[in-house]
């Protein structure tokens, strides 16, 4: 017998007492223990005979209060020892995901954040080929047990990689086969971005399995009813998602849990947006909507009651098109009643260009690549340049009318830019057609119809109003255009 | 670490921890301590 006891000895596997304590779950006795053995740097580094650490033995148990002492020392940080798989591979995150315990998952996963490369961590694999994620998916079979499946969540929140293969399949794929309700819980506890990848997976599936009519219904149920967000952001081609993204980002804070609240949330955002109007914005929003409401399922969708206070689906490319509208109806053209009168040419300009880009944008959509009926999409596009020439010869008619047959040089130049613009269009167009811009298009042929129509309501020439008096002080002095002093002559 | 044969109270510590005996591993510990400190104040 040696000649006295030590709290520093190891049994037969290398254990410490206080990794024994934490292995048997004498937590309390732990947790003394670890008091005892706070800068005892070997006590603390010291792995077993399978090379499990304390981090590692705490996370299989679950005890994050002492996951969160031990992570934090700086021994665990050397050579990221917290991080250390044993001799199976199997790291502290594989261990706590493999045996249900959300709070150490969430705490590890906030410390692994603030690693240099967190997403390696996270996908890494044990001795079997498997990342933590699949110990998740492992969990939930044969019984459902909700904490797999909010572990599931918050892996794939924190980059957990869905395309990952395993076993002929892909991690995505074994989560397509659970029932729908867990897939829906999943989906739900998702960041607006994860529910991106999420929905984009579900495309890829639904396309790739059209049989499978279980997943298609719940790619409609994540789709439409539970995140007005994904949705939206999904069916959006990728560079309005980018900027949409990179606009609202800061601003979309709530769950996407209670579809009021987050209408609610969104009509804020719009009713800040300095690019909307009210009246138009609805219309637009409801041809929009409806391009959606009947590409994903015309009869289950939920918020065909809410049209009308939803967001803008488009949010650059309709934008653009608000901004054009907006310059009209500031200028009165849309005002029925009174005297009309046509906008100022700068403003006039701004506004064919706004409509130009905003359609420019529909035109790169990455999901008009799919479609082949360019044709029909052509003839719209004709015939809205036809009717774009036309108001550009109302105008120049009416100005000879009013202002004495003198064009400005500058008018050519504009309607020579428009005409390169549309040719420019025109091959973007055949390149990239897509069904659902029809009704896009039917949308700005109206708006045209409606600008035209109002051009032959004038009964007076020009007014000024905020936005033309501004150019004009401007321009006043040296830059005044030979129009502008035209227009300035012709003013009362 | 030591490689040899454990104290009877280390034994029993680990017994203590097996059974999750709070305050019976609190006593060992100190009593561990104890014997530790007068060990190294008669070196």
């Amino acid at each position: 017998m040696p000649p006295w006891p030590s709290l520093s000895s190891t049994d037969e596997l290398e254990r410490t007492f206080l990794f024994y304590a934490l292995e048997v779950g004498a937590k309390e006795i732990a947790k003394m223990l670890l008091d005892e053995f706070k800068n005892d740097n070997n006590i603390l580094s010291q792995p077993d005979i399978k090379e499990r650490t304390l981090i590692w033995i705490a996370a299989s148990q679950g005890y994050g209060d002492i996951i969160a002492m031990l992570i934090q020392h700086k021994k665990m940080r050397e050579n990221n020892l917290w991080l250390k798989a044993d001799v199976n591979g199997l790291t502290p995150l594989h261990i706590a995901a493999r045996n249900g315990h959300h709070e150490v998952v969430k705490i590890l996963l906030a410390e692994i954040k603030k690693e240099v490369d967190p997403y390696i961590i996270i996908n890494q694999f044990d001795a079997k080929g498997k990342t933590p994620l699949y110990y998740a998916f492992r969990g939930t079979i044969p019984h459902l047990n909700i904490m797999y499946l909010n572990i599931i969540a918050e892996l794939i929140q924190a980059g957990a990689d869905i395309n990952l293969h395993v076993e002929d399949e892909t991690y995505f794929s074994i989560l397509s086969r659970m029932s729908s309700e867990c897939q829906l819980y999943i989906f739900t506890s998702l960041d607006k971005g994860s529910q991106i990848i999420f929905l984009r997976a579900y495309q890829v599936m639904v396309k790739k399995f059209p049989d499978r009519s279980e997943l298609k219904a719940i790619y409609h149920q994540c789709a439409g009813k539970y995140s007005l967000h994904a949705l939206l952001i999904a069916h959006l081609p990728s560079y309005a998602r980018n900027f949409f993204l990179a606009k609202r980002k800061t601003e979309i804070t709530i769950p996407c849990r209670s579809q009021t609240k987050q209408i609610q949330h969104y009509m804020q955002l719009v009713d800040k947006d300095i690019f909307l109007l009210t009246e138009i914005r609805k219309e637009i929003r409801e041809y929009l909507y409806k391009l959606i409401i009947e590409e994903i399922n015309p009869t289950s969708f939920s918020y065909k009651d809410h049209l009308r206070h939803a967001p803008s689906i488009t949010p650059f490319s309709c934008s653009l098109l608000y901004i054009g509208y907006e310059i009209l109806q500031r200028e009165g053209v849309f005002t029925e009643d009174k005297m009309c009168h046509p906008p100022s040419h700068l403003n006039f300009f701004f506004m064919i260009t706004s409509l130009f880009i905003g359609l420019g944008i529909f035109a790169f959509s990455e999901d008009m690549i799919e479609e082949k009926e360019y044709m029909a999409h052509k003839r719209n596009w004709q015939a809205i340049s036809e009717k774009l020439k036309l108001i550009l010869s109302e105008l120049q008619s009416f100005k000879n009318r009013e202002l004495g047959g003198n064009i400005s040089e500058e008018m050519r130049k504009q309607a020579l830019q428009i005409n390169q613009l549309n040719d420019e269009i025109t091959i973007l167009e055949e390149a990239q057609p897509i069904e659902k811009i029809k009704l896009t298009f039917k949308i700005i042929t109206e708006i045209l119809d409606k600008l035209i129509t109002n051009f032959y309501k004038i009964k007076r020439p020009f007014t000024l109003t905020s936005s033309t008096l501004f150019f004009r002080q401007a321009n006043q002095q040296s830059n005044e255009t030979q129009y502008e002093r035209q227009f300035r002559n012709a003013s009362p | 670490m030591q490689a040899r044969e454990p104290h009877y109270l280390e034994n029993t510590l680990r017994e203590a921890i097996d059974n999750n005996h709070f305050e019976y591993a609190k006593g060992l510990i100190k009593l561990i301590k104890k014997k530790m400190a007068c060990l190294l104040g008669q070196a």
